[in-house]
């Protein structure tokens, strides 16, 4: 029972109560010796009581007080105790108020019919409100059935993953009939889960074929193990095998088990036909998207690229050339210019293909415990030149705990930033990378420039796909890299903003999770 | 000419062996081609190579395959070259054997300096030697000395652990996994902070400006190197 929160203890509770009561049903042979023993007492009462009234009473008065508490016995108890009961009176009738008085004796004619008055009606009563209790019981198990499948079925309306599913419902299902149970799902498209089966037995695999074969219930009790398997029916095809191994044959009965347990597989198909669907629903939702935001891009950016490359070659094609007279300087020239233009186009490419993942939810970060100084580090040396590198101060805390990140994400956002504070501001001056703890928990890191800032009224678009402010040059990128500075931070949990240096310039703001740290470094 | 180190290249694309090999030779090594992993291991083994240039894309093997084929019967330093995208395989390829890696596009100044470092210490990997000097840092293997600039450096038993197993492979790429192991052991192989932390606190005893670290460098997401001198 270590579902935890997945479901209400409403159900768990209604659950607890259903096996008591199921249990109750053997009147019979459970309880039985308490309720024959009730027999002395009620005798002995009634002895007692007539002895009181001997004084007024005529004989006809004792066999009532004795019938008394031979229906009060017979009321509540099943024919067995109540038929003992009646004996046990009509001996205690005999032997205290037939004379001769203290002793068993031979019964007259009269004596024999109270006798036989006594068994009949303790038969009767008996037998009617057995009946009753029958009915009761019978009642009771259908609704210890109900609730047994109710609790199952919304137990897995709460299972949100198809590899959750299987366990999940082996735990329920082994709790509900007391049974080792096995899930096995299909997971292709068609064919028997052989490789899902993870079978060692033989026959219980042997079993589980033909089961699947004849898409219904097999059981052979003589099988060790997983003995009863039946399938999985889908609306339209069969979606998986379910094995069980009861431990008691007999409880297994008692509630009803075959039926129950065809009624639970039934909901467990339709959960695991859910999980399917809904699976290939988001699927292609999430294609669609993608496909939508790649071309869109795609339109939007080909100008970009064109740019570049449109440079490189004119350049590179002008180099090549073997009848003219450059110089070894101009040609230097042209070739720094392709150069700078591949980085460009490289850079633009990163962007595009971050920005396509980060949108599409494609990309799964590889978040690992990162030191934020190794970062700040490895993006530095990431930009395309040297001499920004040197304007950049970094003033990180002395004892930072890493942070949980996908390394290379945020190295490209602090690349974005720093190339973005480089193209805006003038050459000498300073850019600066402050690390501090953030008010959430996690780490906040500032790029701070002091160039000319970003318009208050632009301060949120400058986050949007392809915009460019007001003050930046052509040169600039495609309008991504804030963009993607955005969506880097957002995919992990963080937050990002836009904000004026004090005495003029531009400071983007950005958090990040810690990392929670496991384990103790011993080091002795 | 057979003074020249010699540098086997074995990529698939014809633009990019071609532009390797003129920036090799320019570089004064003298070069050699192959267009696959087939002819690859053929002229290593006949012409002895002193470096492998190694692309992972390759058509016909698995790179991170042919890394371990070369391992298996030569200590010829490899490094190997990789889309951005294939960062796993290159970090298989450098548990496999292979002493270093490039991630395409790059510049032909990070390759030459690759170039040199594995060509300089690839020596080191076959003798181990008792201490390590290069006119800064000094690491005593046997007493577990260690003293920067002739000042001792007290480190703890991890913190030396660590910079001992980098310092006794200089330029190479160890990963993370094979310096967890070997530090802290098996059972700890994906415990990636402990790396942070203890780095962190190395590059606070031994570098100059801890932030900007000039022997204890990262090879961001795969692992650390140590860089003994420029």
């Amino acid at each position: 029972m270590d579902q935890g929160a997945s479901h209400s203890p409403v159900a768990r509770r209604q659950e607890r109560r259903v096996w008591p009561r199921i249990d109750r049903r053997g009147w019979l042979t459970t309880a039985p010796l308490t309720h024959y023993a009730l027999a002395l007492p009620v005798a002995a009462a009634s002895s007692l009581i007539c002895q009181m009234i001997t004084r007024w009473a005529q004989l006809a008065d004792f066999v009532i007080v004795y019938l008394l508490g031979v229906v009060a016995i017979a009321a509540r108890c099943a024919p067995g105790p109540s038929l003992f009961a009646a004996v046990i009176s009509v001996l205690s009738f005999d032997f205290f108020f037939i004379p001769p008085y203290g002793e068993l004796s031979w019964p007259d004619a009269g004596s024999v019919l109270t006798f036989v008055g006594m068994v009949v009606v303790a038969g009767v009563i008996s037998g009617l409100n057995q009946g009753l209790r029958k009915e009761r019981e019978t009642a009771r198990r259908s609704e210890a059935f109900a609730n047994a499948l109710y609790g199952f079925s919304r137990a897995l309306s709460e299972v949100h993953s198809l590899q959750q599913l299987s366990s999940f419902a082996e735990r329920r299902l082994a709790k509900l009939f007391d049974a080792r149970v096995h899930v096995a799902l299909q997971s292709g498209q068609s064919g028997l889960p052989t490789d899902e089966l993870g079978l060692d037995s033989e026959d219980e695999r042997k079993l589980a074929l033909a089961a699947w074969k004849k898409g219904e219930l097999v059981h052979n009790p003589a099988v060790s193990g997983l003995n009863l398997w039946l399938t999985l029916n889908g609306a339209h095809r069969l979606v998986g095998l379910l094995g069980l191994a009861p431990r008691s044959a007999k409880r297994f009965a008692d509630i009803g088990g075959q039926q129950l347990l065809l009624s639970c597989a039934s909901q467990l198909a339709g959960a695991v036909e859910r999980l399917l669907l809904s699976g290939a629903t988001q699927r292609a939702e999430l294609q669609a998207e993608t496909e939508r935001t790649r071309s869109s891009l795609l339109a939007a950016v080909s100008h970009d690229l064109r740019n570049p490359l449109a440079a490189i070659l004119t350049a590179a094609s002008t180099a090549a050339r073997s009848d003219s007279q450059l110089t070894d300087d101009v040609r230097r020239d042209l070739m720094c210019t392709i150069m700078d233009e591949s980085e460009r186009l490289n850079r633009l490419v990163a962007n595009l293909l971050s920005m396509t993942k980060l949108e599409s939810g494609e990309l799964a970060l590889q978040r690992l415990p990162e030191d934020m100084g190794e970062l700040i580090d490895s993006s530095i040396r990431g930009l395309s030149s040297a001499s920004a590198a040197a304007r950049i101060r970094v003033s990180l805390p002395s004892e930072l705990p890493p942070v949980d990140v996908d390394a290379v994400l945020v190295e490209q956002v602090l690349i974005n930033l720093l190339e973005n504070a480089v193209r805006h501001c003038a050459a000498d001056a300073p850019i600066e990378i402050d690390v501090s703890d953030a008010s959430d928990g996690g780490v906040l890191v500032r790029v701070i420039d002091h160039g000319p800032g970003i318009r208050l009224e632009e301060r949120q678009k400058v986050f949007e796909k392809f915009f460019r402010g007001s003050g930046s040059k052509r040169d600039g990128g495609a309008g991504l890299g804030l963009t993607i500075c955005r969506a880097a931070v957002v995919a992990h949990r963080g937050r990002i903003r836009a904000l004026e240096t004090p005495g003029g310039g531009a400071t983007i703001e950005f958090t990040l999770p810690r990392a929670t740290l496991t384990g103790e470094m011993e080091d002795e | 000419m057979s003074l020249q180190p010699l540098i086997l290249t074995i990529e698939d694309e014809t633009a990019m062996r071609r532009t390797l090999c003129v920036a090799l030779r320019d570089q004064g090594y003298a070069t050699l081609e192959a267009t696959t992993a087939e002819d690859g291991l053929y002229q290593a083994s006949l012409r002895a190579p002193n470096l492998v240039l190694l692309d992972l894309g390759l058509p016909d093997r698995d790179g991170v395959e042919v890394t371990r084929i070369l391992r298996r019967t030569q200590q010829v330093p490899i490094i190997v070259i990789s889309a951005r995208e294939a960062e796993a395989e290159q970090v298989e390829a450098l548990d496999a054997g292979a002493n270093d890696y490039v991630t395409k596009p790059f510049r032909e100044a990070e390759l030459m300096a690759r170039v040199r470092a594995a060509l300089r210490y690839a020596p080191h990997i076959a003798k181990p030697s008792e201490s390590f000097f290069n006119g800064r840092l000094r690491v005593d293997f046997m007493t577990h000395e260690v003293s920067l600039d002739g000042q001792k450096v007290v480190l703890t038993s991890k913190q030396y652990k660590l910079l001992a197993v980098l310092v006794r492979q200089p330029g190479r790429v160890i990963t993370y996994r094979t310096l967890l192991r070997e530090v802290w052991g098996p059972s700890r192989v994906s415990e990636v902070h402990y790396l942070r932390v203890f780095m962190k606190q190395l590059r606070d005893k031994l570098e100059k400006d801890p932030t900007r670290p000039e022997m204890l460098l990262t090879a961001q997401r795969v692992g650390y190197r140590f860089k003994p001198n420029d």
